[in-house]
């Protein structure tokens, strides 16, 4: 760590120890009791131990701003040979960041949810639940080791699953979770085969020591049959991999639009804010390794390139308000893995924390309305939303900040980190710096368009919703979902101005603060000028996307079907979600099935397995028969084959 | 002094003594019977092998045999009564209740 | 006369548990180990530990016996002279008890043969103190713990012997 001398506290602390366990505890408590006995307030535990940790999270974030990180193992989980596993804590500014990130905002969707989920059967279950998620995500964040990261993974990739299938019972949610896990699955088995390699090859697991050792193998290249492979590369290939799976991006992110079936505080939480962007979080505090391959970084941006793009493309064209959101998340990942491979993985973490709290807000805005139209068959659709403004005048403000927010209009949140990157992916030393920049502009454009679209479908024109709603009128949530909606719309505002760049006269406070932990991005010499240049071109973008939204949806609303009989080509392309689904249906799931029906049907089952089943059956029937026998029920009989052990025993001994 | 082979040879007849009820008798209440005989054998060995030793490990094992002895009993008294009271039967050979 | 007083002791021992064991009527069962315990009890003293004879009388004459007792009483069945004493079809036992015999007898010599060789853990030392004084002194410092347990131990025999016997009461009439 470049220059600047921290304190390291490593003697256990408390407080540290405290931020995760306290919602594990309410987790588990209300797990196990709330159905008997916490029926009707089943949120008091785990929303003050929320609170608690976040209030603990900000005392550390006082103490590491005074220069302190606490670094410690609470107890050796495994020693095997060289392999040293303990459960341990690493606090320094990236992860107090996450940490007061992740309660801050956890906590306010758990009292949002005391709302949302009012009157629901599993409204316990679904406390614990998100509980457990938030004591996973604080593991993950603040492991010092590789495989507490990966625990902490699973944990949170669990507790996904759970909160995606909350509804069970309806077959759309429990596909999408399992959707969700088995291809999270997938990178994750790239993920332990990632940290299987750090071990091999360097010996260790503790991320304080492996920073050191990265020049041992800087200059490594490994033979896979006949290739010379660069050993960097290839660790850093595998570990996102599972990067890939849990921040959904290509050809991985068919899940996360899917896990909108889970409730949409779930959604908010842990398919917006938290879960989703440990990817980006596990590349950053990586970074040494990422930066020793050049390719590895091609990867990472080109990877957050393609899905960028490729979501921005396909939120327009879609109808459920929340896969729009959904979409959006992709996107603005993608934007993170940009900022991560142009080097500037400082900057990445600001989108990162500034995307959490306004995409949260969309998030529960977008739950807002949901929970207003829930009579109707889906209330998802914003075709039957319009004019809400009227009787949601709080959810409509709120979702407004959202939405310039991530337009990137000047003042609020989302302009400042999205325009960091832009600029710094502008000056970046690496080749593929401004093909970033440039198509991270594009988006920026297409990302105002599609948030405007739901926005104006939804607050303004008239309601169209009245059949399906049986001739209700919707309302306005309850105040225990709206107060948490303005206090988070502060956070949409407000955390953007933490980190304004020097050329608008900021201090970059959040950058240098991050800086030091995750490096300086290699750049060009930087021209103010230029960089001018660059704000006004983005927020042109921004205006511009409003602009064609407000057009086609407000203005002339025929546009929108004028297009899409116009290019129905492309349209439907982007419709059916680039056919992504598809394809995975032909190439995996179809053959699958065939192995699965043919194959393992005819064969194995009604062969191998059957026998095998009935023949054992048969076994045990035969030797039963015969065993029954010694087996009279009387006690005298039972000693006398007790004591036979004992002698035959005793004669063993003797003869031996 | 009595030589140590004959406490011992004491203790076996006694635990021989009482395995012959242990493996023959019917009646739930003398099975228990004999087992507190074969215990008393163990007793009188550790407290010979203490007393030749100079060792009080041996008598505090007594000691605890004794007070184990007092659980045996209320345990498989209990069970007694309880078979006695649900079937009204303390031979062991008619209680065929586990009968495979 | 120490011979005497053991062989003395040795038969009052083992007459009455043969009697104990092979008696029909289970009442005199008991009272022949009644017997059995006392001269046990004498043993003990001889064997130079005059508190456990005492506990011996205490807890074995006192307390464990005189429940065989209640019980026998409480279950009133005379009826065993009038019935088999042995199980039936006894050929295995009898080829255990056999073998036992035969290996204790074996096994005899070897425990001879081992006694010069034992040592002393907890050596005592009678001029310091009584046996008694020895006894307490490692009962509670070296063996607090295991002393706890066995407490804890007769408390949970009388619980389960009391919840046992209560809960049958509620539930008369069931099966087993």
């Amino acid at each position: 760590m470049e220059g600047v001398s921290f304190e390291v506290v490593r003697s256990f602390n408390l407080s540290v120890f405290l931020v995760p366990f306290l919602p594990l505890l309410a987790s588990v408590i209300t797990l196990i009791f709330g159905k008997r006995y916490l029926r009707e307030k089943p949120y008091i535990l785990p929303v003050s131990a929320l609170l608690l940790s976040f209030l603990i999270s900000l005392k550390l974030l006082v103490d590491v701003l005074s220069g302190k990180i606490y670094e410690f193992d609470l107890y050796q989980w495994m020693v095997v040979g060289s392999l040293k596993v303990g459960l341990g804590f690493l606090v320094d500014p990236l992860s107090v960041m996450m940490l007061c990130m992740v309660t801050s905002l956890s906590f306010l969707i758990h009292v949002y949810s005391i709302g949302y989920m009012k009157g629901d059967p599993g409204y316990y279950r679904f406390f614990s639940y998100i509980s457990l998620f938030t004591f996973f995500m604080l593991i993950l964040v603040l492991s010092n080791n590789l495989i507490q990261l990966y625990l902490g993974w699973e944990g949170v990739g669990l507790c996904s699953y759970l909160l995606i299938g909350f509804w069970y019972e309806k077959k759309s949610a429990s596909d999408a979770a399992k959707k969700a896990f088995i291809i999270n699955r997938i990178g994750d088995f790239g993920f332990a085969l990632g940290i299987f390699a750090v071990f091999y090859y360097l010996g260790t697991l503790y991320y304080h020591e492996i920073f050191p050792r990265l020049p041992q193998i800087a200059q490594t290249y490994i033979n896979i049959g006949s290739y010379e492979v660069h050993l960097p590369f290839l660790i850093s290939f595998l570990l996102f991999c599972g990067a890939m799976g849990k921040s959904a991006q290509v050809p991985l992110h068919t899940w996360l639009p899917d896990a909108m079936e889970g409730p949409t505080p779930v959604s908010a939480l842990i398919h917006a804010a938290t879960m989703v962007t440990a990817g980006v979080f596990m590349v950053s505090r990586l970074h040494p390794l990422f930066e020793l391959s050049p390719h590895a970084m091609a990867m990472v941006a080109l990877v957050g390139l393609i899905t960028c793009f490729m979501a921005a493309t396909i939120a327009p064209t879609q109808f459920d308000i929340k896969r729009v959101v959904a979409y959006s998340t992709l996107s603005q990942l993608g934007y993170m893995f940009m900022a991560c491979g142009v080097g500037a993985f400082a900057v990445g973490m600001f989108h990162l924390f500034t995307h959490a709290y306004f995409k949260a807000l969309l998030f529960l805005g977008a739950g807002s309305i949901i929970h207003a139209l829930h009579h109707a068959s889906d209330p998802n659709d914003i075709r039957i939303m319009g004019g809400l403004k009227r009787f949601m005048p709080i959810t409509f403000w709120t979702f407004l900040i959202a939405s310039l927010s991530i337009a990137g209009i000047p003042g609020f949140a989302g302009f400042f980190s999205k325009d960091e990157i832009l600029v710094y992916a502008y000056f970046s030393q690496y080749p593929w710096g401004k093909l970033v920049w440039f198509v991270g502009l594009l988006v920026a454009g297409m990302t105002a368009f599609y948030t405007f679209r739901i926005f104006f479908k939804a607050f303004f024109g008239e309601f169209k919703g009245v059949e399906a709603l049986h001739g209700h009128y919707p309302h306005e949530s309850p105040k225990v979902m709206t107060i948490p909606l303005i206090i988070i719309s502060f956070g949409a505002i407000f955390s953007g101005w933490l980190g304004i760049p020097e050329a608008l006269g900021g201090g970059a406070h959040f950058q240098r603060f991050l800086e030091q932990v995750l490096g300086h991005p290699k750049l060009l010499p930087v021209d103010h000028a230029v960089e001018y240049l660059l704000m006004v071109l983005s927020i042109v973008a921004g205006l511009m996307g409003i602009g064609i939204a407000y057009l086609v949806y407000v203005k002339k609303p025929a546009l929108e079907v004028f297009f899409s009989y116009k290019f129905k080509v492309i349209y439907n392309f982007l419709y059916r979600k680039w056919y992504f689904d598809e394809l995975y249906h032909r190439v995996f799931v179809v053959p699958t099935l065939w192995l699965a029906r043919t194959v393992v049907n005819l064969v194995l089952d009604s062969f191998v397995i059957d026998h095998t089943v009935n023949g054992s059956a048969k076994t045990t029937a035969f030797s039963a028969s015969l065993f029954r026998k010694l087996h009279s029920g009387i006690v005298n009989y039972y000693n006398w084959f007790i004591l036979l052990g004992v002698v035959i025993y005793l004669i063993y001994i003797f003869i031996r | 002094m009595i030589p140590f082979e004959y406490y011992v040879l004491l203790t076996l007849l006694l635990f021989c003594i009482g395995l012959i009820g242990v493996l023959f008798r019917r009646n739930l209440i003398i099975l228990l019977v004999s087992f507190e005989i074969m215990m008393n054998a163990l007793m009188i060995l550790f407290a010979s092998i203490s007393h030749y030793t100079k060792d009080v490990q041996g008598y505090i094992i007594v000691f605890f045999l004794i007070a184990l002895a007092a659980a045996e009993a209320g345990v498989g008294l209990t069970l007694v009564v309880l078979l006695y009271r649900k079937l009204r039967k303390v031979y062991a050979d008619e209680i065929n209740y586990f009968r495979g | 006369m120490d011979l005497l007083v053991f062989l003395y002791l040795a038969l009052g021992m083992c007459i009455p548990g043969l009697l104990a064991v092979l008696s029909k009527n289970p009442v005199h069962a008991v009272l022949w180990v009644l017997v059995l315990i006392i001269h046990q009890a004498f043993l003990l003293y001889t064997l130079g530990s005059e508190f456990l004879a005492a506990v011996q009388i205490i807890v074995y004459a006192g307390a464990v016996l005189v429940l065989f007792l209640f019980v026998v009483y409480m279950i009133n069945l005379r009826m065993e002279e009038r019935w088999r004493v042995f199980v039936k079809r006894s050929s295995l036992g009898l080829l255990i008890l056999l073998f036992f015999a035969f290996f204790f007898f074996k096994s005899l010599a070897f425990l001879t043969a081992l006694s010069p060789h034992f040592k002393a853990n907890l050596h005592y030392d009678l001029s310091q103190g009584t046996n008694l004084w020895w006894i307490a002194r490692y009962l509670f410092t070296h063996y607090l713990f295991q002393f706890e347990l066995i407490g804890v131990l007769l408390l949970v025999v009388v619980l389960g012997a009391v919840f046992l016997l209560r809960k049958l009461k509620e539930v008369e009439g069931d099966s087993l």
